[in-house]
């Protein structure tokens, strides 16, 4: 074997290995959706909502492999422009299979659970009045048709945003969270906010049953996050790459994520006044919102960047809540607002910034506002459509919403054949108020 | 299965029948089948769950759980 032999031999192994590290750490991000869904349901939905995450990564992740990893490949150009080449996508071709000249299964394991993450950002803003199985029906076409046909166009090395436009989103901001935010908005306008969310036009808060674990879950999130961004760099034997194609370092990556989680936390404490949901939902908010420019910027600037888009996150809540929009964990918010800020700013910040020349396609448009911001338009009206017709067509079949008493009564009752609680949740009794009940027993 | 004879250094793909064969097909035309069955099965089930709930009827049948709540 020649040394040029070993040296293409080992990037195929360490190209598996990379992915696959991504991988395993980006099911971290599905345990945190579980955890947190869980919590911020009410008890009587809770094993309902965790049955509904675990369904979801198992139906993506399915359906990604019979039809999704072919969209990616077959719509780069708009609206279509690789039906040939993509064949080599199909699920009987001979790369979607053990293949020993071929790493194809750890990039289609890798963009699977990109799928599967977008699948389950709906997941939670649904809560507690979906029916699982229209539910599951929306969510493969958000996880397994819609997302992947916004990567093709704007998270691919030729897809058209980028050449065309001189489009830039290293962290998949555009595709993954404004995709499935607008998306999510879209069934949530079918699908109406739960009964009693609100009451002549005021907004009630229902509380979640379990606030620790859904903070865990967003923690989990966290951890899952240095996978999902891990899986947004292209390994080779020369070093990392974007997607876009120019250089790059998973130190610079470090920089800009630990310090967006930083500043999103803080500015989300700021204007929710410390409020513990809004708060660490921030540190999802702060990576969000420096998701495009995350390979560029310096990490004050993602910090500043960050404190914003974390500090918009209540407000885009408030927003919603007047229009009586019932988003249960802030989805809308946080991915689709987050990433539209955070796409709008990186417009003006990496303005000028230079894109790499491509083969067959000469060299993009240089990063540019309008690029930007018109990105994130076609790919907010790319999510919001297919959400909104689909779930109109579900709610017109009857498969949109649990019936009124089965969502008063819980959806555990019926859905699921086992008890959360069966002896209760334990509650604390404090030394404090058993002396006070013991003086007031006496007098 | 085996779409090889013999492991050497031009041998490419090795999963059972092959690409583009009459199995491979087969198999991915089963799995979406089961896939598609999965939902329909769901859908039954919910629709029943749904309506005996609502008619104050048992969901499931079957001995009472220690702990559990009594059937709606």
């Amino acid at each position: 074997m020649t040394p040029e032999d070993t040296l293409a031999s080992m990037e195929g192994v360490i190209t598996d290995l990379f992915y696959w590290v991504s991988i395993a750490l980006m099911i971290c991000i599905h345990a945190g959706f579980l955890a947190y869904e869980v919590g911020a349901s009410r008890s009587k939905n809770v094993l309902a909502a965790a049955m509904k995450n675990l369904l979801t990564f198992a139906v993506v992740i399915a359906t990604f492999f019979f039809f999704g990893w072919w969209f990616y490949n077959a719509f780069y150009q708009f609206p279509v422009g690789a039906i040939d080449s993509a064949t080599a996508a199909l699920p009987w071709s001979e790369d979607m299979g053990p293949n020993l000249a071929s790493v194809t299964g750890i990039f289609w394991g890798a963009f699977a659970l990109f799928a599967a993450t977008t699948g389950s950002i709906m997941s939670g803003a649904v809560l507690e009045r979906i029916r699982t199985s229209g539910f599951l029906v929306l969510t493969t076409v958000l996880g397994s048709v819609v997302w992947i046909i916004g990567a093709a166009w704007a998270w691919h090395p030729t897809g058209w945003l980028l050449t065309e436009w001189g489009w830039h989103d290293f962290g998949a901001a555009g595709c993954v969270h404004l995709i499935a935010g607008a998306f999510t908005l879209g069934v949530l306008i079918n699908l109406g906010p739960r009964i009693g969310r609100f009451v002549k036009g005021r907004a009630i808060t229902i509380p979640p049953h379990n606030l620790p674990l859904t903070m865990l879950g967003l923690m989990l999130i966290f951890v899952g996050f240095f996978g999902f961004l891990m899986g947004c760099v292209v390994y080779t034997n020369t070093g990392y790459f974007s997607i876009f194609g120019n250089p790059t370092t998973l130190s610079a990556i470090a920089f800009s994520t630990l310090m967006g989680l930083a500043g999103g936390i803080i500015g989300a404490y700021m204007t929710s006044k410390g409020e513990p949901f809004w708060t660490i939902s921030g540190g999802l908010a702060g990576v969000i919102s420096v998701a495009p420019g995350m390979d560029l910027y310096h990490p004050a600037l993602a910090f500043v960047i960050a404190v914003v888009g974390g500090m918009l996150i209540p407000q885009f809540g408030r927003l919603l809540e007047k229009f009586e929009i019932d988003d249960v964990v802030g989805a809308v918010s946080v991915h689709g607002g987050c990433a539209f800020y955070g796409l709008a700013v990186s417009g003006f910040v990496l303005w000028g910034y230079p894109n790499t020349p491509i083969d067959g396609f000469g060299t993009p448009p240089d990063i540019n506002p309008l690029g930007q911001i018109g990105g994130g338009i076609v790919l907010a009206l790319l999510g919001f459509l297919p959400g909104y017709l689909i779930s109109l067509g579900l709610k017109r079949a009857n498969l949109l919403r649990i019936p009124a008493e089965v969502e008063l009564a819980g959806l555990d009752l019926s859905e699921v054949p086992a008890t959360p609680y069966p002896e209760g949740i334990p509650i604390t009794t404090l030394r404090e108020s058993d002396a006070v009940l013991a003086e007031e027993g006496t007098s | 299965m085996s779409p090889i004879d013999v492991y050497d250094e031009n041998t490419t793909f090795v999963f059972t029948g092959g690409p583009e064969s009459f199995w491979t097909v087969l198999f991915v035309l089963v799995a979406v089948g089961l896939f598609a069955a999965f939902l329909v099965k769901m859908i039954q089930h919910e629709n029943h769950a749904y309506a005996q709930m609502i008619n104050h009827e048992p969901v499931e049948t079957g001995p009472a759980v220690e702990g559990e709540p009594p059937v709606f």
